[in-house]
């Protein structure tokens, strides 16, 4: 028979387990939960520990008894035994008993986690109305997050394309300030030091909403959590912005490509509802290649959205151009984005000139292999690689995997 | 009204996780149905006849636009388009999944609401008066007190798996309008002869299989007393109440067994040693909090104005619908040029308590544009505007108009209280929202119910009350006799201050039977009466059953048509627990 | 008239959306009563019993008692013909009984 305390499961002393029911010796009492405190009110000096009896979890006179025994001044051990069940622990303790004595067949359904989990809260209404509200509150935020310069947004919508893909949006801090195309460290309140995992903020910077297109990475430290989200949980996210993948690092020019693979395709999510960027291009192509179709489907939302925009709808329309390929699963264009650069075929099919420094700029956003290939391919044709100090003819990010 | 700020929002939000956890180990296997039923009952998911049922607490009645457009949004995504409006201020939605229900509720926290404690065997949502901080007949505004009850009793670690479940309402009018007097614990505020607030504290009402009306345990405990006093009523309860029959395990049973006066002694010495503890009760309430609680229930920012208003006189002499809405729906508020509108949810033919999504939307609006954001729902299952300038009545009437929510016939005989009987309800013995339908229906004529006054017509589909028939005028109780649906008719009750308990009238009637009924009481009450100010509840009260009896069953004396049915017969289903 | 059996099915509520549903000869649970394994001698409406036992999939099994007639198998007690044909409102909600096609499509679809 285990025994739960507030360190885990515990073996229960030899020199505890063999005292009868309702029997009284000079040290140990085992009380059943009809038993009247008050009988014993005057012996309670002399007990070292006292077991109450709880035949089914539902029963709870045991913590009323409990209560009562420890008003009546009682300082000794105090044990709950039988059924009680691991989502009773902290009331037990609450109540003033030191442990549980439970079966091994509901230690076997219950382990020991869900007894510590039981224990973890620290909010309690009548913790607030006894004044500690606020050191409370400050513990929370102690817990959650690990330092300053961190906000905690609510989610407001999520969104599954694929087993492996999802989208989501949280509520944006009215101080948070970005550029379109950056991105920001994002983590999860479930843990004493969140993990921090940079994302690109997949919404334009004059959205009132940020929204974050993410990939499921089995055991990822942070996916696996955040793939999870749902409305109204707490995502938490770093003060500052930051990236290379915004238009100020361009040099001046008539055409912008997009490059991206997989979840790269975030930061031009938001770059193609961004105005400036239509302002400073004439033209805006964008690519997108992944192994299967389902997998582009937040690309095409994207672009459809960004048509249907009343901000930059108009423009979109006419200058937006997007080329998606597939290089798993047949479809009408397939392929990596190289092959099609380098056969000309993205030029072909759309009519374009290849590139050339003049006219042409880029920015990559993929897989590191898909990033090396193109960035070499951009720099074969003379373009030349960009910073947010130095603006050039292409930037590059690489996608963010865990 | 109460804002949740980052604590309750905290709070709420583990309580959701936490079921979310205990729904998946229910589902793995870690928690068996039995331990998992306390805990999903406990977070107000009951499962009902053809699906799961999620009760959502309106704490103390009040709710605001925000909220009640998320009422409107949950049951649009997660359930069938509506939700009902109870008799104890709470919502339910008819048809959630088990898998979803965390997603409700985390959905129901972003709006500073929740589901915790609608059910089970532990302290229920706090109940007040519809009115609170409206009505002209206030001493004090019972809210404060609920709230301040509300979060000492959430996840309460002492008085989670009492011996059954238990019900506080709160009054701060004389005039009973939270049935204080049917609740396990009933608080009524009021001033002692050196004018310090406190209250009456009445313990042991209910209704259900054995109604009794609440006797008062003590008649003035000072306002700082409060929770170590119901600490102790609640400990001596949780220890001494009986275990052994699920029907004889309310408070009510203990004290009636125990006697008043030595309930009371006991209480009293719980209550003392309370105080006489080091550190005092469990919870001595910080005075900053107890601030911080009441500042929340300030009186919204009214406009000052003559009592009389002309928009209002013009509209009234006008239209003749809107008159007798005004007439029939409208209350005394206590700020001049202000009115308290109740907007009936018993429009003729349909459910009870009933409201579309598309309803809810329109009242939220409605309250926001004209009643300083805040709605009530009443006990008697319909929504209240308690604060809305006569000027602008009017316009919220037209509104109302629009949705079918304009019906005036508040406290008339189509006003019926109905739980949702078998239609719905695991526990039900026989079906009460068609019986509703059909008295509302025939006797849907406006004239007529207006000739025929002030009446409460209550339907219970079995003999938990939840449609509490005993306080009811006219009550109606559904059971199942001999594998078919029997209504037994009740007389006399009342909910007011001076509840009564409703007197049996005699056998039941099948379920066509019931209207024909109806109708020879009150065609008796016409007849009887001293005149339309004469209400059935007072000729009743003046002549007594008798006269009311022989008009329900006009051939008795030669043939007893149905001799009342023993209760052996009387089937109840051992479902949910209530 | 006590001692004379009356057939008896199986009926739980799902675990997962609370629906009537009826086991049928496999141990499965089906949402038409049609479906049902009919018991018409007390040891086989216990072993019947004993094979619904499954926590995983359903809540609260139980005997019940029905007839069978030209339409099949009827429930005798009005209380589970309300739980075989949903509930008796048919309101301007458009309450859908269990069997409707539509029910499916009400239920919109979560976050996950």
């Amino acid at each position: 028979m285990p025994l739960v305390t507030t360190e885990g499961f515990r073996l229960i002393p030899s020199n505890e387990t063999s005292v009868s029911a309702e029997s009284i010796n000079d040290r140990f009492v085992n009380l059943s939960g009809d038993a009247q405190a008050e009988a014993l009110r005057d012996k309670l000096a002399d007990l070292d520990l006292i077991r109450i009896e709880f035949g089914s979890f539902a029963d709870g006179r045991g913590f009323s008894l409990a209560k009562r025994l420890r008003n009546y001044g009682y300082k000794g051990h105090l044990r709950a035994s039988g059924h009680v069940i691991s989502d009773q622990f902290r009331y037990a303790l609450d109540c003033g008993f030191d442990d549980v004595e439970i079966s091994d067949e509901l230690a076997r359904r219950q382990p020991e986690a869900d007894w510590v989990s039981d224990r973890a809260t620290p909010v309690s209404y009548i913790e607030r109305l006894r004044g500690r509200g606020s050191s409370i509150v400050a513990q929370l935020k102690e817990k959650y997050v690990s330092q300053d310069g961190v906000f905690e947004q609510q989610v407001t919508h999520v969104k599954h394309y694929t087993d492996g893909l999802f989208s989501f949006r949280v509520t944006r801090p009215s101080s948070f300030r970005f550029r379109s195309g950056e991105f920001v460290m994002i983590g999860m309140p479930n843990a004493e030091k969140p993990i921090f995992r940079a994302y690109s903020i997949a919404s334009p910077s004059w959205d009132d909403e940020l929204e974050f297109y993410s990939i499921k990475v089995p055991d990822g430290p942070l996916t696996e959590h955040l793939q999870h989200v749902a409305v109204g949980d707490t995502v938490l996210v770093r003060k500052k912005a930051t990236g290379t993948l915004v238009a100020d690092a361009l040099t001046p020019a008539k055409r912008l490509y997009l490059l991206a693979t997989g979840t790269g395709m975030a930061p031009f999510a938001s770059l193609i509802r961004d105005p400036y960027v239509y302002e400073k291009f004439e033209q805006v192509v964008l690519t997108h290649s992944c192994r299967d179709h389902n997998e582009l489907t937040y690309g095409r939302e994207a672009v459809g959205r960004a048509k249907a925009d009343p901000l930059v709808g108009e423009a979109a329309q006419r200058k937006l151009i997007f080329y998606p390929t597939t290089t798993r699963e047949t479809g009408p264009r397939m392929g990596r984005i190289t092959l099609h650069i380098e056969t000309g075929e993205l030029f072909r099919s759309l009519d374009l000139p290849r590139f050339d420094a003049a006219n042409d700029r880029a920015m990559i956003c993929g897989s590191l292999p898909m990033v090396h290939d193109t960035k070499a391919l951009l720099e074969a044709a003379g373009l030349t690689e960009g910073s947010n100090s130095r603006p050039g003819d292409f930037v590059v990010e690489r996608a963010f995997v865990e | 009204m109460y804002r949740y700020d980052e604590f309750d929002d905290a709070l709420v939000r583990d309580r959701v996780q936490r079921f979310r956890g205990q729904v998946e180990r229910r589902i793995s296997g870690a928690l068996t149905e039995d331990e998992f039923k306390p805990l999903r009952l406990q977070n107000g998911l009951y499962l009902q006849l053809h699906a799961y049922m999620l009760r959502v607490a309106i704490p103390y009645g009040t709710l605001n636009s925000r909220q009640m457009r998320q009422l409107a949004m949950i049951a649009e995504r997660w359930d069938r388009g509506y939700g009902h409006f109870t008799t104890r201020q709470n919502i339910q939605f008819n048809w959630p999944k088990l898998t979803d229900t965390a997603a409700i509720l985390d959905a129901l926290a972003d709006v500073g609401m929740h589901a915790i404690q609608t059910s089970g065997n532990c302290i229920r949502n706090v109940t007040a008066d519809h009115f609170a901080g409206a009505a002209a007949d206030e001493i004090e505004d019972p809210r404060p007190t609920a709230e301040l009850l509300r979060q000492w009793s959430t996840d309460h670690p002492e008085f989670a798996f009492l011996p059954r479940k238990f019900k506080i309402a709160v009054t701060g009018s004389p005039n009973d309008r939270a049935v204080t007097k049917a609740h396990d614990i009933g608080l009524r505020m009021i001033r002692n002869e050196a004018e310090e607030p406190g209250y009456e504290v009445i313990v042991g009402g209910g209704l259900g299989r054995t109604p009794m009306v609440g006797k008062v345990v003590r008649a003035f405990l000072p306002k700082s007393d409060l929770l170590a006093y119901v600490e102790a009523i609640l400990r001596v309860y949780n220890l001494e109440g009986r275990r052994d029959n699920k029907y004889k395990a309310r408070i009510k049973i203990l004290l009636h067994e125990t006697g008043l006066e030595q309930f009371s002694a006991a209480v009293e010495r719980e209550f003392d040693d309370l105080k006489a503890v080091q550190g005092g009760p469990s919870v001595a309430v910080d005075p900053q909090e107890l601030a911080r609680i009441e500042a929340y229930f300030s009186a919204p920012a009214f406009e000052v104005l003559d009592e009389a208003d002309e928009t209002f006189e013009t509209a009234l002499a006008a239209d003749g619908t809107f008159r007798a809405w005004s007439k029939q729906n409208l209350a005394e508020h206590r700020q001049p040029g202000y009115a308290i509108a109740t907007i009936s949810l018993k429009a003729i033919g349909e459910v009870p308590g009933d409201a579309t999504a598309d309803q809810m939307r329109l009242i939220a609006d409605i309250s926001e544009q004209f009643g300083h954001d805040e709605l009530r729902i009443s006990h008697e299952q319909n929504i209240v505007l308690p604060h809305v300038r006569k000027r602008d009545l009017p316009a919220v009437f037209a509104l109302l108009q629009t949705a079918g929510l304009a019906t005036a016939n508040l406290g008339l005989i189509s006003d019926i209280i109905a739980c949702p009987g078998m239609d719905y309800c695991a526990l039900a013995t026989a079906r009460s929202i068609p019986i509703a339908q059909d008295i509302a229906r025939h006797f849907a004529d406006p004239t007529y119910a207006q000739t025929i006054g002030e009446m409460k017509i209550k339907i219970s589909g079995c003999i938990n009350a939840c449609g509490h028939h005993h306080v009811a005028h006219i009550g109606i109780l559904g059971l199942d006799r001999r594998g078919v649906e029997n209504y037994q008719i009740t007389l006399g009750g009342d909910h007011t201050e001076t509840l009564a308990i409703g007197e049996r009238a005699g056998p039941g009637f099948g379920a066509e039977e019931v209207v024909p009924a109806i109708q020879r009481l009150i065609d008796a009450y016409l007849t009887l009466r001293n005149g339309p100010k004469e209400t059935f509840l007072m000729v009743y009260r003046r002549i007594g059953a008798e006269p009311f009896k022989k008009a329900l069953y006009p051939d008795s004396g030669s043939t007893a048509p149905n001799p009342p049915a023993p209760s052996s017969d009387v089937i109840s289903f051992s479902g949910t627990a209530g | 008239m006590s001692n004379i059996f009356k057939p008896k099915i199986v009926s739980a509520n799902d675990l997962f959306d609370g629906d009537v549903v009826y086991m049928d000869g496999d141990g499965n649970w089906s949402r038409q009563i049609a479906e049902a394994a009919m018991a018409s001698a007390p040891n086989a409406a216990e072993a019947l019993l004993a094979r619904a036992d499954q926590p995983a999939k359903v809540v609260g099994p139980y005997l019940l008692d029905v007839t069978v007639d030209d339409n099949g198998i009827q429930p005798e007690h009005f209380r589970e013909r309300f739980r075989e044909t949903g509930s008796t409102l048919n309101a301007k909600f458009a309450r859908l009984n269990r069997s409707s096609p539509l029910e499916e499509s009400a239920v919109t679809q979560g976050n996950r």
